[in-house]
């Protein structure tokens, strides 16, 4: 239970937010001011195998860019991520589709992007299509599919063709009633097998001490604490509170 | 950068393979004329090129309507694929922006699909030579190693549009005149070895100047040399180009590799 299932360290994630440009509406223009934030200034940490992870921490503190860069989407500026080989998705967003292919071709194409092989894919797929309740619209183009027939689809490939590493960003509920339980219950299950790594971002601190062993605090691009889940998540409402407090009297102030 | 490359080809060619399968099965799919257009476009257009220089220009060459169909096939692959990459990062976001795949793998999914269509054309090459009475001559091997050469040059010139079209809105209309200006002057319609070897412009040599700044007009004539005329690679020509593809491609893939991580912030 002590191997190592993600080694973060020292890695920093800056954005340069470099917008597009018109060659057309440039001219005669002098060059435009590029803006540079650090989003993540140094984060280090392991992840065991087997260990179900929450990251918390207020709107902007870098939580999602974190999930993001160990996903592989952003590579860090700086630092490393080491995942020890192991297949990664990061569940319920979805992998993206191409809108012009059906469902199905939708399910092969996400597979192997996430590492499966075809044969991998092709076992699994009846229960893709069975869990996902789209019947005969897998054989239609994405682009027909409603927004919840687009979000059932996604979640089923993600929670279907399980990896040894899941990355939650937000534990969605996903398309109508019935579906939403489902969903949940599924992540539930993932969530609770003992041979995956789990890490989860999200706001509802009871959703975490629910799911977590342990909690990993983001403050401002660092990591201000990482413990066991109760502990983490008191300090941090602990801080908080006194945040909002702050907050309010300079409000009242100005 | 190479081994990394290495590694990302094995990991992610099965997703390009299926995507570009998915593709011209999808095109299939949403034709009445279904594979029959892959034939007809080509000829269709080779047509439409004969017709302009035989009545209009009353112009004719022995082997016209081959010399048209090879520069058509050429030109055809290297100009859809360079220009559906200005735009591949944005017309993929929703995949780029949720997991890592190599920007280029995308490029290389339409690589493929562009790259069945040129074979289809150039089985269509093959049975006009036949109607011609062309006689496939032991040459005709020199055609494997070209054909390898306008697979690199055009992945390596899609890779670099690619790369500056996500910082660039309107490159996609730059791209559009460049390639307009390359067509007339990569001999599609006109044999450039024929028409302008004898012809001089300041005392260089037109037609010599255009294979040596031009990749297509390289291509298309060197194509035309072994599989009309029955002659041998040029091997000075084919090593200088393959050079500049080789450069191109690792500049590219060096400017890819670096800048990725900010495309999804700007797409």
């Amino acid at each position: 239970m002590n191997e190592t299932a993600i080694e973060v360290k020292d890695v920093k994630v800056a954005y340069r937010s470099m917008k597009s440009f018109s060659i057309r509406k440039s001219f005669g223009k002098i060059r435009q001011r590029r803006d540079y934030y650090e989003a993540l200034k140094g984060v280090s940490f392991t992840v065991p195998k087997g260990k179900i992870v929450g990251i918390i921490g207020k709107n902007g503190s870098g939580k999602s860019t974190l999930l993001r860069t160990i996903a592989g989407v952003f590579s860090p500026d700086e630092g490393t991520v080491n995942t020890f080989g192991n297949r990664l998705s990061l569940l319920a967003i979805g992998i993206g589709f191409q809108a012009n292919l059906s469902g199905l071709e939708n399910i092969y194409l996400s597979g192997l992007l996430l590492g499966f092989t075809e044969k991998e894919i092709k076992e699994k797929l009846p229960e893709i299509i069975e869990f996902s309740e789209l019947e005969d619209f897998i054989y239609k183009p994405v682009q027909t599919y409603s927004s919840g027939m687009y979000s059932k689809l996604a979640f089923s490939i993600t929670a279907i063709l399980d990896t040894e590493i899941i990355l939650i960003d937000e534990v969605l509920s996903v398309g109508d009633i019935n579906f939403r339980e489902k969903s949940y219950e599924k992540m539930k299950e993932i969530i609770e097998d003992k041979n995956k790594t789990v890490m989860i971002v999200s706001h509802s601190n009871a959703s975490i001490l629910e799911l977590c062993d342990d909690v990993i605090w983001i403050h401002d691009g660092v990591v201000k604490e990482y413990g066991p889940a109760r502990q983490v998540v008191e300090n941090y409402e602990g801080f908080m509170r006194r945040y909002r407090k702050r907050h309010a009297a300079d409000a009242g102030r100005g | 950068m190479l081994k990394k490359m290495a590694a990302h080809i094995r990991r992610y060619n099965p997703y390009s393979m299926y995507a570009a399968k998915s593709e011209l099965k999808g095109e299939v799919g949403n034709s009445y004329l279904t594979w029959l257009w892959w034939i007809l476009d080509p000829v269709l257009f080779m047509l439409v090129y004969v017709f302009i220089t035989v009545v209009v220009f009353k112009s004719q060459g022995r082997y016209l309507p081959v010399v048209v169909i090879i520069g058509l096939t050429v030109w055809n692959f290297f100009n859809k694929t360079v220009m559906v990459s200005v735009k591949i990062v944005n017309t993929f976001r929703g995949i780029v922006s949720k997991i890592y795949i190599p920007k280029y793998m995308l490029i290389l999914e339409k690589l493929y699909v562009n790259a069945f269509k040129m074979a289809i054309s150039f089985g269509i090459v093959a049975a006009f030579a036949a109607a011609y009475r062309i006689h496939p001559a032991v040459n005709l091997v020199g055609c494997i190693p070209v054909i390898f050469l306008i697979l690199l040059i055009t992945f390596a010139c899609s890779i670099l549009v690619a790369h500056f079209g996500v910082y660039i809105n309107d490159l996609y209309n730059v791209v559009q005149v460049i390639l307009r200006f390359m067509f007339y002057l990569s001999g599609v319609f006109y044999d450039v070895g024929d028409r302008l070897s004898q012809t001089t412009f300041f005392g260089l040599n037109v037609g010599r100047m255009m294979i040596t700044v031009n990749p297509v007009a390289y291509v298309i004539d060197e194509l035309r040399k072994i599989i009309i005329y029955g002659q041998p690679l040029r091997a000075d020509m084919f090593l200088y180009w393959l050079i500049i593809s080789v450069l191109l491609l690792f500049a590219g893939l060096k400017l890819m590799y670096r800048y990725e991580n900010s495309y999804i912030k700007v797409v």
